[in-house]
């Protein structure tokens, strides 16, 4: 039995999450996480199926790292400086959307921006707008092909050509049965070797110093994009044959990102009875249902995997849900339509509370005179002009964090003299 | 996998039981017998395997196979070969040592050479023992056998208690077939069923031990059956002097015991008889913070036969170490959960006894003993003059100025209203405000403060439904039998206190007429630390299966709109 998981999926939504409520300080030296943040994040992650973790080395930290780069490259979250000005990881606006997606829309968002597609193709799905027809964002599209492209004089043309031969070589899998991978591979370099033009094998040779046969290069190419896009977001599914060697097959996932198929289907749909909400706000799984899993984990506190308790719903999941873009429509959506036994109306009471109690505030650097009297702060107020205004009756604001030295002069020349302070609390 | 069966086994001891399962009745029962219920909301109850709870298994003589068994029999998923180690590990544990009687002297033995060479060289039981009659035997200075009982737990060896107990001085006494006021009167069968566990026959296997019943349920009369059973002078112990007084009516009212033969002990009265009542509180009185404990000689004035401990999980550190020396007494610890907030759960077991019957309370609310009980939480707001008060107290002062929400009053007014008729219980902790509700309601008070011949005229109204509302303190939190309320209100509690919540719940879950139907309100203060001390008792109340609803109410009184799931 091939076991397949869109788990970059579950990364970049617990990594985001861990990243939302609270930005996540980085070190100064190499903009990387400290290690305890790194544990506390990958505790967050869900373990892999030995069929997965046999095929490659997807340990924690690597699968961190990778969810991070995939978060940073759709603009998700970013490294930002915090008021003090120290580097911290923290989600974006976007980022927030494509969270408060519900979960087909959420796997589909990812797929989209890697979907081996003609620009206008793109253009003429998702249309010209950031929000698409049926709700979901607009990624910035990546393409299929790893994350080291081909560029500069070799010219972009390459990548969209091995984008194209792989989906063929890909889609050569529809409808078969867990096949070799090395199959899958020998009839991807027989059949569609974008690189096999001669003349594409000259420019490489000079561009990257490869040898002569650059039939590896494409294998290369195709194991990239199986390692980090396909098996990660769930579009291959994995098995092994009786010898140790990998079997792979193209899932629903994988009819989707290979235009086979229109649309995902959602996981949720036809859910056996697997999954109960209990009105302590745990969350039992009366047998494993990974979908449910990875619904449910974006707003509740893992306590286990597979079978058994495996979620807590409290108040700090769900801020922390809240902060990282999850409505609580989302919420209320995946909790409905996974739990079969009905959600105890004390558990939805509570979570529309607790939802309704969030709110996003926005911080920013500010310039403040303070001016010590009510007249004097009008005075300053009426030689400021538009670049200054009153926010308490002797304070006085420069809304864009700086005093001009055009304006440094017009208030000394009014006889009001600005100098530097410190701040000093109340007593 | 399969399934139908209900019980999914956990490699961390926990065993979740799908309620919906055609087999979970079964599965269940046999669940009870060696594993301790932690929770059962209303799909998917959890229970745990401890060493105590393998021990108290096999204290009711099952085998650890016996145990496999039962969880392979119903388990959904294969049984995680660890647990299958854990428990053949623990059930082996218990009976190698063997505590026994030779005359005047106490023994221990075992049948292993090792174990008692561990034993002897264990630092609790080493320091214990009476000096080493051969390889495999020890002998115990007769007043250490409960220490001795008490280390070995520690060590992971439980002793099995044979050595007997002193009968005590006789007393016949029979339960009446009719009560003094005329009404049938006979053990229910789970109260029999609880008796006879206890009693076993009169045999060394019994005679000690807890009898778990949920609060309503007549543990009481429990203890009278074990009473009866025994024959013999006993002693009492309970929480407070209301509880004793109760005792003592249950015991004229459902015995043939006169009343020359039973005394109560307490601060107010020091009469010992037969049958004595005392409190907790008088036995561990002393003088000054570091004098001795003037009252624990209580335990000597008689020969008693039989020690009942009620409300067992309650029972203070003085009173466990003077019932380490009385391990030749029976003694019977009767409670509504084995689980004690200072976790001394193994001292129970040492010094007390094994468990010797549990009835869980949906099964006796389905049978109709007890009242089915909803929850509701009642949210109002802080009326926005006393919001600045609140803002700028300090956290632990913020918990009482929301607790104290003067809008309180027309709230409870309100509950009372939709439930006319029915005897009410206020229930807070702050007696001003408690004072303003009863002035409010126009219904009289009932603190710690009342002198006792106020507080039994007002139980004795209450019970006689001439008095339809009581606001009552933390004094009611325990044992006062109130059997005719069925409606409680909740204004103020200590911190969200499960073991408060569950006392106060308590207090209405007796068989009603009709319906059977009690309810239990809680009043919050929405947006405010004394919600989420709420959310606890919440937690609490659905852990244990009870039906929970929340409703906002605005200071008219009226719902406001906000979680229309809720109505």
């Amino acid at each position: 039995m091939s076991t397949a998981r869109p788990f970059l999926i579950e990364d970049m939504t617990a990594l985001l999450l861990a990243c939302s409520a609270e930005p996540t300080r980085l070190r100064k030296a190499d903009r990387d996480f400290y290690a305890r943040d790194r544990t506390r994040i990958a505790g967050a992650m869900r373990p892999l199926e030995g069929d997965l973790l046999a095929l490659a080395d997807f340990g924690l930290d690597v699968r961190l790292d990778h969810a991070w780069s995939m978060l940073s490259r759709l603009g998700f979250a970013r490294i930002e400086s915090d008021l003090s000005g120290a580097p911290v990881y923290t989600g974006t606006r976007e980022g927030r959307e494509w969270m408060e997606l519900g979960d087909v829309m959420l796997h589909r968002v990812i797929l989209d921006s890697l979907r081996p597609l003609m620009e206008d193709e793109v253009e003429r799905i998702h249309g010209r707008s950031r929000k698409m027809a049926h709700g979901a964002i607009r990624a910035p599209r990546l393409g299929l092909f790893p994350f080291q492209r081909f560029g500069g004089y070799l010219g972009g043309a390459i990548n969209a050509e091995c984008e194209r031969a792989a989906a063929e070589a890909f889609r050569w899998l529809v409808d078969k049965p867990p096949t070799p991978l090395d199959t899958l591979l020998e009839h991807a370099v027989a059949a569609h070797n974008p690189l096999a033009d001669p003349q594409l094998q000259r420019r490489i040779l000079l561009g990257y110093g490869v040898a002569r046969d650059v039939s590896g290069l494409w294998l290369r190419i195709l194991s990239d994009m199986i390692l980090q896009y396909l098996v990660p977001l769930g579009a291959l599914a994995v098995a092994w044959d009786d010898e140790g060697y990998p079997l792979i097959e193209l899932t629903a996932a994988g009819r989707y990102l290979f235009g086979l198929d229109s649309d995902l289907p959602d996981p949720l749909a036809g859910l056996p009875d697997s999954v109960r909400i209990q009105a302590d706000f745990h969350i039992v799984f009366l047998r494993p249902a990974p979908a449910a899993e990875r619904a449910l984990g974006r707003f509740s506190e893992r306590l286990g995997t597979d079978v058994g308790t495996l979620f807590r719903i409290t108040p700090e999941s769900v801020r922390i849900a809240a902060a990282a873009g999850l409505t609580e429509r989302t919420v209320l959506e995946a909790l409905e339509a996974t739990c079969i036994g009905g959600l105890p109306r004390n558990v939805k009471r509570e979570i529309q509370g607790w939802m309704s109690s969030s709110r996003r505030l926005t911080a920013r650097m500010a310039l403040v005179i303070d001016c010590g009297d009510e007249e004097t702060a009008l005075r300053v107020a009426a030689e400021g002009g538009a670049k200054l205004r009153m926010i308490g009756s002797t304070v006085v604001e420069a809304p864009e964090g700086k005093l001009p030295a055009a304006l440094l002069r017009k208030l000394a020349a009014a006889g009001l003299f600005v100098e530097e302070g410190v701040y000093e609390p109340w007593d | 996998m399969r399934p139908d069966d209900p019980l999914i086994v956990q490699s961390d001891h926990a065993i979740l039981v799908d309620v919906a399962s055609p087999r979970y009745v079964e599965a269940r029962d046999a669940l009870l017998v060696f594993a301790e219920l932690v929770k059962s909301p209303e799909h998917v109850h959890t229970y745990r395997i401890t060493p105590l709870s393998i021990w108290n298994a096999c204290a009711a003589g099952r085998a650890g196979s016996e145990i496999i068994g039962a969880l392979e029999e119903y388990a959904r998923f294969p049984v995680p070969d660890t647990i299958r180690r854990s428990v053949v590990d623990l059930a082996s544990r218990y009976g190698r040592v063997r505590l026994l009687r030779s005359g005047d002297e106490l023994l221990l033995e075992t049948d292993e050479p090792a174990l008692a060479e561990e034993l002897a060289r264990h630092r609790g039981f080493g320091a214990l023992h009476g000096g080493r009659l051969d390889p495999t035997r020890f002998r115990i200075p007769v007043e250490v056998r409960g220490r001795v009982k008490q280390a070995l737990v520690q060590a992971g060896h439980p002793a099995e208690d044979l050595a007997g107990y002193t009968p005590g001085e006789r007393l016949p006494m029979q339960l009446r077939a009719r009560t003094t006021g005329g009404h049938p009167f006979a053990l229910r069968a789970y109260q029999d069923e609880a008796v006879a566990a206890f009693y076993a026959g009169g045999s060394t296997r019994g005679g000690s031990g807890v009898v778990v019943l949920p609060c309503g349920a007549g543990k009481t009369i429990v203890g009278l059956g074990c009473m009866a059973s025994f024959e013999a002078s006993t002693l009492v112990l309970t929480t407070s002097i209301t509880a004793a007084r109760q005792w003592i009516e249950e015991i004229l009212d459902k015995t043939n015991l006169p009343a020359d033969r039973v005394g109560e002990y307490s601060g107010h009265t020091k009469d010992i008889r037969p049958v004595t009542v005392a409190t907790y509180n008088i036995l561990t009185h002393r003088p000054a913070k570091n004098a001795p404990f003037t009252h624990l000689g209580l335990f000597d004035e008689r020969d008693w036969g039989l020690i009942i401990y009620d409300e067992v999980h309650l029972l203070p550190a003085p009173v466990f170490q003077v019932t380490a020396g009385l391990q030749a007494r029976r003694r019977l610890g009767l409670t509504a959960t084995l689980v004690r907030e200072d976790g001394r759960e193994d001292d129970v077991f040492a010094l007390i006894g094994p468990r010797r019957a549990e009835v869980p309370w949906k099964v006796l609310e389905r049978e109709g003993w007890i009242a089915r009980a909803r929850c509701t939480e009642v949210r109002l707001p802080l009326p926005a003059e006393y919001r600045m008060e609140y803002a700028t107290a300090e956290p632990r002062a913020r918990f009482r100025v929301a607790a104290e929400n003067p809008a309180k009053p027309e709230v409870v007014r309100r509950i009372l209203d939709t439930h006319p008729g029915e005897p009410a219980l206020v229930i807070g902790t702050y007696v001003e405000q408690l004072r303003m509700l009863g002035k409010a309601l126009g219904a009289p008070v009932l603190t710690g403060s009342t002198s006792q011949t106020r507080r039994e005229g007002l139980l004795a109204r209450f019970r006689a439904g001439t008095l339809p509302v009581l606001v009552v303190s933390k004094v009611a939190n325990f044992a006062i039998d109130l059997p005719d309320a069925s409606l409680a209100v909740q204004v103020s509690g200590t911190f969200g206190s499960r073991q408060e919540e569950a006392q106060r719940l308590g207090r209405i879950l007796r068989p009603k007429p009709g319906l059977n139907q009690a309810h239990f309100y809680t009043l919050v203060s929405r947006d405010t630390v004394e919600q989420e001390f709420a959310l606890r008792r919440q937690m609490f109340l659905c852990e244990q299966g009870y039906e929970y609803r929340i409703e906002d109410v605005e200071p008219s009184g009226r719902a406001n709109g906000r979680g229309p799931a809720d109505r």
